[in-house]
């Protein structure tokens, strides 16, 4: 039997459309200090790099694998009754320690279907000098093979995740990362696990009535890493995906939807039967 | 020694912006700056300049599919004669 879970969705329309942009999100300090502290504590005494015993421990399901903030998110893009993680990674370094190189992780699949989440935990928060995780915005629509990315640096635009204790980060499971360089010595817990779709995708997050599909912005964060308006494709075909539409969606070209502009009318091209 | 530097760039123009880099001086790996503005070049064509030669384009075949992003931009790699 399955252990699923259920709760109500925090990410409206713009939430998930952002989700979509960047292919992670970052919630801060969203689980109570003495329950990182409980967590610190248990890998020390677990301090393998796969921890899953902590999966069995009442107070860790229900403060940080159904955190309501956290699980809020993962019910807006999983969908209903979704699954809970099965097991745990733990990356945990004595820093300082140079700079990982870049990588997806094993498995990820590319297209615009989600049908899991990969979720980081940081008991003791991250500071820059501790290296934390660099991800790349917007990777998980870039195409390449994971030992393929071996030879690239530093990259304009990326993002280190620095956060205080006790955040938690949803991210894309194609997403390019990397742990940065640390300069001081310290640990570094992350807690890494995954999150599964148990339900056929449907626009059943916190719907917003002024949201307009037609009208809505797709386009991504400078850089985007792609051609012009890929960016925008890419993004309005996973949320048609996350919305269960993704049989409408059809791309015209030129400057028709999803492309935003300002108009004096509905751009040409919006799918039609898509509920707007 | 050879030194290499590799350049990921925006489009296959000498002076595209630089998206990505790293280099390899003296058997030593770097990412250079963390801020894209102290990168040591800001194109192709700088680094060209600065006595960079480049030993390999940008693979254009894998940008001819209009459904798909192959990798990030378009990588140069240039090389010079460095140290011992």
């Amino acid at each position: 039997m399955r252990k699923t879970y259920d709760c109500a969705p925090t990410l409206d329309d713009e939430g998930v459309l952002d989700f979509c942009k960047r292919g992670f999100l970052i919630l801060e300090g969203v689980v109570d200090d003495d329950i990182n502290q409980r967590t610190t504590e248990y890998l020390e005494e677990y301090d393998g790099e796969q921890p899953t015993e902590i999966l069995s421990e009442g107070w860790f399901v229900d403060k940080v694998i159904k955190c309501p903030q956290a699980a809020g998110v993962i019910r807006s893009l999983l969908g209903k009754e979704f699954g809970l993680p099965i097991s745990m990674s733990n990356h945990r370094v004595r820093t300082p320690q140079p700079v990982q190189d870049w990588h997806i992780d094993g498995g990820a699949k590319y297209g615009p279907q989600l049908d899991y989440l990969q979720v980081f935990y940081l008991p003791l928060g991250c500071s820059r000098e501790l290296g934390p995780t660099e991800f790349l915005p917007g990777s998980h629509f870039l195409f390449s093979h994971r030992d393929a990315m071996k030879q690239l640096g530093r990259i304009r635009g990326s993002h280190h995740a620095v956060a205080p204790p006790g955040s938690i980060i949803i991210t894309h499971y194609g997403i390019w990362h990397r742990r940065s360089e640390s300069s001081v010595a310290g640990l570094r817990n992350a807690l890494k696990y995954n999150y599964w779709r148990r339900s056929l995708p449907v626009r059943d997050w916190i719907v917003d009535p002024e949201f307009d599909v037609a009208r809505a912005d797709y386009a991504s964060p400078e850089p985007t890493y792609r051609h012009l308006f890929r960016d925008v494709y890419d993004v309005a075909g996973m949320y048609l995906w996350l919305r269960g539409e993704y049989d409408k969606f059809h791309l015209i070209g030129g400057q028709g939807w999803p492309l935003t502009d300002n108009r004096n009318d509905l751009p040409y091209g919006v799918p039609e039967g898509i509920q707007r | 020694m050879q030194d290499l530097l590799y350049l990921n760039t925006k489009t296959t123009g000498p002076t595209s912006e630089v998206l990505a880099m790293r280099i390899i001086e003296s058997g030593e790996i770097s990412d250079g700056p963390e801020d894209p503005d102290n990168w040591p070049y800001q194109s192709v064509l700088e680094a060209i300049r600065d006595g960079w030669r480049v030993v390999k384009f940008p693979e254009l075949a894998l940008m001819m599919d209009e459904t798909r992003t192959y990798s990030l931009g378009f990588e140069f790699i240039l090389e010079r004669s460095g140290g011992n």
